[in-house]
């Protein structure tokens, strides 16, 4: 496995804070930041940063091929340091070996001659809408992350053509290219995530997306039945307060270093964390929504509860959506899918 | 929860009206929006996924204060078919094009068919929808073009239509006094018609309902 030693100086662990006090580390100004309460959270997570860096290296110290095992998993979910990030989302997602075995295919990907002009265009209408908060992704920038994004997204919209492209994928792309720095990493964990990891997001129908909202509803339905009720009361759809949570994979709804911890999982245990997370946010603010009078005031609640120390404290948020929810199986979410999936389906015909 | 009118104790009438805010990707919805409610224009926003709510209070009248309940749904293709659902209930309708991007004017059209089929008045009329040919502050509109534009919202059936900029703020807030004036005329219209069938059956049981 390749090292990615060069990547260690940008991690939280070890950047300097004192001249970085608008930017985090990953490039993202922070507006309305509150600078001495991210300190405090920060030198707490530094410990357990640097502990886990620690464990980590003895772990990957002499392995040739990483392997699933419970020591590993929850290895994964106490978080990954995030100069191992790259290496371990490769390996454990499948992506790595896919690269291994298709050397020069992303590559050809970009040579094509005829590239679709409408999947070029709608690419090219989001480039400047990615990450407008984000130094790396500004043409002002020395290393600008646009071109590199564009590229993804279009060789993955030539490899998927059953997918195209699909707003919100520019926001994965970037994050993938902020963590991996690499084009051909970024791209292959795409092909990880979106042909394997997820169920059918992104294509034309979006059926995976509309099915697991109303999983999502269901799983509500018995383990937070006040929220669900308060729901049902004012008539709101569980598309329009959660579709953004599943399409964005949380980015742009949850705090960075959040969504980093819940990738870790994503990549390594597959498509129930996002639910998991879900729920937490769900019951941990229960009291919250169900006060809510009115539609706009449900969405108001759904807004608000993705913001704030709870999640921002992103150790112990992870260490919640393992305990919060309570159990939840992937028989029971294989079987909820196939139940709304045929529900969908039979509605639509 | 369509639109909620009522008496206060002195005598001012509160209407909520939800109004779509649509057109295709990139137009110009969100930045409409923003302008509109918070006065501010970022040269630079975030692709939009899903739908956003805002809100806006105008005092219309000294007796009429309206609440406009702004859904800015995404703009893609395929994430209409999630979108279709939220139209429901709605009172009026911004539908946005992009000046400088002509295919976006059929969207245009297009979100207005798709719009009529999936609401209408209670008397199965559509609602009342404003075409917005916003980023007019990026290019000239030749006066036989803007006629063409006029010829062309009459004919499908857009209560009217406005060059706009939320860049500039050019007609941002008489777009939506327009919008909001046709919107309250048709509630007022659908009040009398409610109230003449009560007078035409005066025998049903208005008085038992008592205090």
């Amino acid at each position: 496995m390749e090292s990615h030693s060069e990547q260690s100086t940008e991690c939280p662990a070890t950047s300097d804070n004192s001249d970085c006090q608008r930017v985090d580390q990953y490039g993202f100004e922070k507006s309305d930041f509150n600078y001495e309460s991210y300190e405090e959270l920060m030198s707490d997570y530094l410990a357990v940063v640097t502990r886990r860096s620690k464990k980590w290296s003895k772990l990957l110290q002499g392995t040739g091929k990483m392997e699933k095992n419970l020591k590993v998993k929850r290895y994964v979910r106490k978080g990954i340091p995030c100069e191992h990030r790259t290496e371990i989302w490769m390996a454990f997602s499948g992506a790595q070996d896919q690269l291994e075995r298709n050397p020069g295919y992303y590559q050809a990907l970009l040579k094509t001659e005829q590239h679709d002009p409408k999947i070029e265009e709608v690419i090219h209408a989001d480039m400047h809408r990615t990450f407008p908060d984000n130094i790396q992704f500004r043409h002002s920038s020395q290393s600008c992350l646009q071109k590199a994004l564009f590229n993804v997204l279009l060789a993955y919209g030539h490899h998927n053509k059953d997918v195209g492209y699909c707003q919100g994928m520019n926001f994965i792309a970037g994050y993938l290219l902020i963590i991996t720095k690499d084009e051909e990493k970024s791209f292959w964990l795409m092909v990880a995530l979106i042909g394997r990891i997820l169920p059918d997001y992104y294509t034309q129908t979006m059926l995976g997306l509309k099915v697991d909202q109303e999983v999502l509803g269901e799983l509500v339905k018995s383990k937070v039945p006040a929220v669900w009720q308060t729901m049902n009361q004012h008539d709101v759809m569980w598309t329009l307060v959660v579709s953004r949570w599943f399409i964005c994979l949380y980015v742009d709804v949850l705090p960075v270093e959040t969504v980093l911890r819940i990738w870790d999982c994503l990549f390594y245990e597959g498509s129930k964390i996002l639910f998991r997370v879900a729920l937490t946010l769900i019951r941990h603010n229960q009291n919250l929504i169900s006060q809510a009078k009115s539609l706009p005031e449900i969405c108001e609640g759904f807004k608000q509860i993705t913001r704030g120390e709870y999640v921002e404290d992103c150790h112990s948020f992870m260490q919640k959506i393992f305990m919060e929810p309570g159990g939840l199986s992937t028989a029971t979410i294989t079987k909820l899918r196939k139940m709304c999936r045929n529900n969908i389906t039979s509605e639509s015909q | 929860m369509r639109k909620m009118s009522g008496d206060s104790e002195l005598g001012c009438t509160e209407h909520l009206f939800k109004v779509l805010v649509i057109g295709d990707h990139k137009v110009g919805k969100s930045s409409f929006v923003k302008r509109y409610v918070r006065n501010q224009f970022y040269e630079e926003l975030k692709t939009s996924i899903g739908v956003d709510f805002s809100m806006k209070v105008i005092d219309w009248d000294a007796h009429t204060r309206v609440r406009l309940q702004l859904w800015d749904i995404a703009g893609q293709e395929r994430v209409r078919g999630l979108n279709r659902v939220y139209f429901r209930g709605s009172s009026g309708a911004f539908v946005v094009y992009d000046l400088t991007n002509g295919s976006s004017l059929d969207g245009a059209l297009n979100w207005k068919r798709e719009l009529d089929c999936q609401v209408m008045l209670k008397n199965g009329h559509p609602i009342p929808a404003v075409l917005l040919a916003n980023k007019c502050d990026e290019t000239k509109v030749s006066r036989r073009n803007a006629s063409l534009l006029e010829k062309l919202c009459q004919e499908k059936g857009f209560t009217g239509c406005f060059q706009t900029s939320a860049k500039e703020n050019i007609n941002v807030d008489e777009a939506a006094k327009f919008l909001v004036k046709h919107i309250l005329q048709i509630n007022e219209e659908s009040m009398k018609e409610e109230e003449q069938k009560i007078h035409l059956k005066p025998q049903t049981n208005t008085n038992s309902v008592c205090c």
